[in-house]
């Protein structure tokens, strides 16, 4: 093996080191900037980066100015883990973060026009109070358009939207935060969990938190979030038809 | 003959008239553009009495021009910075304005050409449209501010129908906006008209810059999908009409540089200034074509290549979801049962790798056999330093002043009010130091730890107001 290609993969090898630290960036990090614009102008250097990536089941979603982004592939070392999130969470919690997942984008990109556009674009600041009031107003909606009995059956059989009619929309832990148990505290340690990973800017303590989309939020999720969850929507979709023409069928 | 004598004439040179039928759409448009500046205006009684005294929609327009004019210079403008630019404005139109009601008012317009109420969702216009001899209602959509952050910071920057509104050329074409602007300012300059010289030249950088968006708007919608944008038929065609009328733009730039170098050798000394400015405007424009023209050069390889990439990317296959109406809503109807096994993969879809975390032996080990730490701080060992005292200027107190102190202390007994004997070392003529080091003496023992005080001292509840000091009165515990 020549020099150079050791030298190559060393440095692809880096790149992909920065890629996984969502909160560097090619603005911040000469380094990383630099190793970028080795991206764009050496295709051997993307073929060994691209290759490396590959072999460690991480996907690579989009090449930007904002850096690289990554996935990391289902059952690959790389993939998430719900103890990543939050570990310990019984069924309908999860069911309800994932939910609340969805809503925070859907709150974000309310249209496809509004995910479509430049990723340079930002989303508007929103607060935790705006994102509560938004999900329990669609949960509303559906209550008034399938009204059930309340009290009927075991929470597994509750209809998504129940459950978060369910929650308490805030209340405080003895140390006066908000507890995790109300709505308001699922989306503040929903909102935190993007801040984190580089997808949301922490603004302020506003309005139980007041949150911006980073470019990196609209990449996520036009690159992997919309599609993968529309999937999933779709199979469950498809899976509740045959179930129903299962008991059609007798 | 001049090139933009040619485009005119291609275009048989006179006034184009559209038939109505076709004139109309354009024209209503137009019109709405300005719908969210008039709505703004409208309804400012329902959000803030200091409102009231405001015309919105004239500083939205002073918002706009302070923004094209900083997005001439680099990517926008700063929102702070436009704030503090605008803030003098709302303050003189109403001149009872504190700072903080006028910065609100200034974001209060930014909000509003943001679209913030509608989660910055474009302007969405109905209008009826005349179309084969019917009326049809569609909707106009549109953006007139867009927060934007290409590289880490946060700007604000018009957007090319924003630019369309502030510059008053409604219902033109970008390009024959262009070339208009550049007949006006050769003719000005030709006949001295210098300060309205300056005025279009400022103008035609607008333009300039407009179009650039434009341009740009049109190839990083080639980059994000390829699906959105025919390249051989419709981007490669409007790229190079775009390579050619930049040419001209360059060439006529040259021409009016050239009139303006000219202009110098007669122009009076207060002349100069304004032929100073308009070379600048239009070195200005120059440059912008210049990189424009350069980055229509480049392109087709790149964005070509750009294709291929996302020819072979899965997403790009497929449209985008609407995620509140195809994803979050529907989720919503499932039961929990019937969504559990869904959960992790809808949180998944949300987090980046996660590098896992790798075992070794020998670090366990180390870590495992580390020797306990103790708790206490650690301590440096260092040698107290010899120290000797040296001379130095008098202190702002005397020793005179700290044995009135002690005497007025002493002349008291139980509970005084420090106003008190601040009043009688007034009377017995004690100089202001000693009034200063009692004062300081009371706030030394107010403030000290718990038996660290010379003599407890207490907020007496009122104000001090004695022998020129000011604050909250204080009780003093003097021992007997």
């Amino acid at each position: 093996m020549s020099e150079e290609l050791a030298n190559i993969a060393l440095e692809a090898g880096e790149l992909l080191r920065y890629a996984m630290d969502p909160h560097e960036t090619p603005f911040q990090s000469k380094r990383y900037s630099t190793l970028m614009n080795q991206l764009y102008t050496s295709s051997t250097f993307k073929l060994v980066f691209e290759n490396i990536a590959q072999g460690l089941e991480i996907q690579i979603l989009a090449y930007s100015p904002h850096g690289v982004f990554l996935a990391g592939k289902e059952r690959g070392p790389f993939a998430f883990k719900m103890d990543d999130y939050r570990s310990g969470m019984r069924v309908e919690e999860r069911v309800v973060h994932g939910l609340l997942m969805l809503a925070i984008a859907a709150y974000c990109f309310p249209t496809v026009e509004v995910l479509d556009q430049d990723d340079d674009i930002l989303r508007p600041r929103l607060t935790v109070e705006q994102i509560a009031a938004f999900v329990q107003g669609l949960c509303k909606v559906c209550k008034t358009n399938n009204p059930v009995d309340p009290e009927q059956g075991t929470q597994e059989i509750q209809l998504a939207w129940q459950i978060i009619l369910g929650l308490p929309l805030s209340m405080s832990t003895g140390q006066g935060k908000m507890a995790i148990g109300s709505l308001a505290g699922k989306l503040q340690f929903a909102l935190d969990r993007l801040a984190d990973n580089g997808l949301m800017r922490f603004l302020s303590e506003e309005n139980w938190g007041t949150f911006q989309p980073t470019p990196a939020y609209r990449i996520q999720v036009k690159q992997l979030a919309g599609h993968q969850t529309l999937k999933l929507i779709q199979s469950l979709h498809q899976e509740a038809v045959a179930a129903q023409e299962d008991k059609a069928n007798g | 003959m001049t090139l933009y004598d040619k485009k005119m004439r291609d275009r048989g040179t006179g006034i184009i008239v559209d038939p109505w039928e076709k004139a109309l759409p354009s024209r209503i448009r137009t019109l709405l553009l300005t719908s969210p500046l008039h709505r703004m205006e409208s309804t400012k009684g329902h959000r803030m009495a200091e409102l009231l005294k405001q015309d919105l929609r004239m500083l939205a327009l002073r918002v706009m021009d302070a923004t094209i004019e900083r997005m001439g210079l680099g990517y926008g403008a700063a929102r702070e910075a436009i704030i503090s630019e605008i803030v003098p404005l709302a303050q003189k139109a109403d001149e009872t304005l504190s700072l903080e009601d006028a910065r609100a008012v200034v974001e209060i317009v930014i909000e509003g050409l943001l679209n913030e109420g509608e989660r910055r969702q474009a302007f969405r216009e109905p209008y009826a449209s005349v179309e084969s001899g019917g009326v049809t209602w569609r909707e106009f959509s549109f953006n007139l501010l867009e927060e934007f952050s290409p590289d880490d910071n946060v700007y604000l920057r018009v957007t090319v129908e924003g630019i369309h509104l502030y510059t008053g050329m409604l219902g033109f074409n970008i390009e024959d906006a262009q070339v208009a602007n550049e007949v006006v300012l050769q003719y000005q300059i030709s006949r001295g008209r210098l300060s309205d010289a300056v005025q279009t030249a400022r103008e035609a950088e607008f333009r300039s810059i407009q179009y650039d968006a434009q341009i740009q708007g049109l190839l990083n919608a080639a980059r994000r999908d390829i699906h959105q944008v025919d390249w051989v038929k419709d981007a490669l065609s409007a790229i190079g009409a775009a390579r050619d009328h930049i040419l001209q733009r360059l060439s006529i730039e040259k021409q009016i540089l050239d009139a303006i170098e000219e202009k110098y050798e007669s122009a009076h000394r207060e002349e100069i200034q304004q032929l100073t400015a308009l070379k600048q405007q239009v070195n200005r424009c120059m440059v912008r074509h210049m990189q424009l023209h350069k980055l229509l050069i480049s392109v087709n390889p790149d964005y070509l290549d750009e294709q291929l990439q996302q020819g072979f990317t899965v997403s790009g296959f497929n449209p985008l979801p609407n995620i509140d109406k195809e994803i979050f809503q529907p989720a919503l109807m499932f039961t929990v049962g019937q969504l559990k096994g869904s959960a992790t993969g809808m949180i998944g879809a949300f987090a980046p790798p996660q590098p896992p975390h790798l075992f070794s032996l020998e670090l366990l080990i180390e870590k495992l056999t580390a020797p306990i730490r103790e708790d206490n701080p650690r301590v440096l060992d260092t040698e107290t330093p010899d120290l000797n005292e040296i001379e130095t200027d008098k202190g702002p107190f005397s020793a005179a002043d700290e044995e009135n102190v002690q005497l007025l202390l002493q002349e008291t007994s139980g509970s005084i009010l420090l106003s008190k004997v601040l009043e009688f070392a007034k009377q017995q003529s004690m100089p202001l130091s000693t009034q200063r080091l009692l004062v300081l003496d009371a706030l030394r023992n107010f403030g000290a730890e718990e038996g660290e005080a010379g003599y407890p001292v207490r907020l007496a509840g009122e104000k001090l107001e004695a022998a020129g000091f000011e604050g909250d009165d204080l009780t003093l515990e003097v021992k007997v």
